[in-house]
């Protein structure tokens, strides 16, 4: 691992550069807020984030007690609820959301349910939230985890949240709005989508890894692309902003 | 006018909850750790209450702590986690042996399969589950077609539970339930969850008097029409935190979620917590004063609450 950032700061980085300014975005706590802020700070002010609580657009007089507790933002332009933050995606209103997940496949499908078999799993997880209703709802969305084969698997063994479901064309034969993964930010590397596949194609390598990493984490096949690039390391101000603005305390990184 | 001739329905906890026979469907209010009705809760694992199955939209101490006390058979919400402290580990060690089945729900057909009831319907047309596992589980999930569009919908059966319990602010004694103005917001789904049971039992913080009620009845977010049954319960969310009233208790949650680790540490967390305590307000002598006002008085409480 290169010195100068931590995992979590480059994978903080690498998913503020999914929002463009303008966008609104559903945030998650954690990882995805600190990103969102980071990309509000950097190149994207007009960025709406949408918290799951109903807070619209907060504009916090400090974002480091906003990080703290997300409940404590003033001057936010609407404050609903919950329900009505669903209605924001039901109606198509949100352009980016964020998802972890514990497997993910080729396509970008996704299980927060069980690992193994439904009905006896050997590791049940807590289910969906509103996870599968971001995946499916929100104009794009990128999934942010730590790569390992445990993760990263040839086939979910449930499928709670749809990525690509099986290729192209496919979420729209099922009847979904929303366009679906557009990227998979990890702690080695940052996925895109093919077009004509809709399979995870490596984008770049982060500082200090190898494609050999990468192919080790993986259970399913990665394919050198040609002119696979070094993700862009965290720039100083970017750190800056990160550690001294938005989470000095450390809570999260 | 005087109120003589409206059934009064303030009860103690224990004689709400007697009602409640065992194979129940039980419908909880709450979000994740925010509001859940705890009291009621602890007072189904004293009596006893087995083979119940549990509804909700997004839950956690609530149903782990059913589910680790033995009375629950089937799980049917879109998520049960303990929030930023980690999974449910009862419900965990249940599922993975077979003692529990699970109906799974992203969290919009959670909401819609108490809508659907409380519109009158007997289902609601849904996008989120299309193409998943949610479909291939759930029975209470079924594919249509549009008959004006054509568009492909998931069909979300309404559920009629037998009980809901829920906790809030304010109710006077006839059952007009009431929310603070500073609240959270984050409960909406408990007035659906209110109009789709059959009996439906509410614990609030403070019983007020039906001329309060009637000086703020935008605060009535569920009129005694839909209400069975109210108990005075303060704290009776804790752990859980209940609006502008109380924060969490994140030391009683920890050691929650500590003793959560094993069935053995979580039986003597129960004895503790629930069997060997009387009532509620032993269970909060139990707790004791300092616990409960640390969470009363936390800053994020006082300055974070939505004022209308």
């Amino acid at each position: 691992m290169t010195a100068g950032f931590s995992k979590d700061e480059i994978m903080a980085v690498a998913t503020s550069r999914y929002i463009t300014d303008g966008d609104t975005v559903f945030i998650g706590t954690g990882l995805p807020m600190l990103a969102a802020y980071l990309a509000k700070a950097t190149h994207a002010p007009n960025a709406a984030l949408m918290f799951e609580s109903g807070v619209l657009d907060p504009r916090p007089r400090s974002i480091a007690k906003a990080v703290g507790d997300p409940r404590l933002v003033s001057t936010a332009r609407r404050v609903s609820g919950m329900l009505d933050s669903l209605l924001m995606l039901h109606g198509g209103r949100v352009d980016l959301g964020v998802l972890g997940c514990a497997q993910v496949d080729r396509f970008g499908n996704i299980n927060t349910t069980a690992i193994g078999s439904y009905q006896k799993p050997s590791t049940r997880l807590p289910g969906s939230g509103g996870a599968n209703d971001i995946a499916s709802l929100a104009r794009h969305h990128v999934v942010v985890t730590r790569h390992n084969r445990r993760t990263f698997v040839d086939k979910v063994d449930y499928l709670t949240s749809p990525g690509h479901l099986t290729g192209p064309g496919a979420r729209a034969r099922a009847g979904l709005p929303g366009g679906g993964p557009v990227g998979v930010v990890t702690d080695l590397c940052v996925f895109g989508f093919d077009p004509r596949t809709c399979e995870m194609v490596l984008e770049s390598l982060h500082p200090g890894v190898s494609l050999d990493d990468v192919r080790a984490a993986t259970g399913f096949e990665v394919i050198e692309p040609p002119g696979l690039g070094e993700t862009v390391a965290p720039t100083a101000t970017e750190l800056d902003i990160l550690r001294n603005k938005i989470d000095p305390e450390g809570v999260y990184l | 006018m005087p109120s003589t001739g409206i059934p009064e329905r303030l009860v103690s906890v224990e004689e709400a909850i007697a009602a409640i026979p065992d194979g129940a469907s039980v419908a909880i209010g709450g979000h994740t750790l925010r509001r859940h009705p705890m009291a009621l809760v602890r007072e189904i694992i004293r009596q006893g209450k087995r083979g119940l199955h549990l509804l909700g939209w997004n839950n956690g101490i609530d149903m782990d702590m059913l589910v680790g006390a033995g009375c629950a058979r089937v799980v049917e919400t879109s998520y049960v986690g303990m929030g930023a402290l980690g999974l449910a580990r009862n419900m965990r060690r249940a599922v993975e042996s077979g003692q529990v089945e699970t109906v799974d729900h992203s969290e919009t057909t959670a909401i819609d399969m108490f809508r659907a009831t409380a519109l009158g319907v007997d289902f609601l047309p849904n996008r989120t589950p299309l193409g998943t596992d949610l479909m291939t589980y759930n029975d209470g999930l079924v594919e249509i077609t549009s008959p004006f569009t054509g568009q492909t919908y998931a069909a979300v059966r309404g559920v009629q539970p037998d009980f809901a319990i829920l906790h809030a602010h304010t109710a006077d004694v006839h059952g007009n339930v009431q929310l603070d103005e500073a609240n959270w917001y984050d409960n909406s789904v408990d007035s659906f969850i209110g109009r789709a049971a059959t009996h439906v039992i509410v614990s609030v913080e403070q019983i007020v008097s039906t001329d309060y009620v009637r000086s703020h009845p935008r605060q009535t977010y569920l009129p005694r029409e839909y209400v069975t049954a109210v108990v005075h319960a303060p704290f009776g969310a804790h752990p859980c935190c209940c609006d502008a009233r109380y924060g969490y208790d994140q030391a009683e949650l920890r050691a929650y979620y500590e003793a959560s680790k094993s069935a053995e540490t979580f039986d003597a967390y129960l004895t503790d917590r629930v069997r060997s305590v009387r009532d509620h307000w032993e269970y909060l002598d139990k707790v004791g004063v300092a616990g409960l006002l640390t969470a009363a008085t936390r800053p994020s409480v006082t300055q974070g609450a939505v004022q209308a």
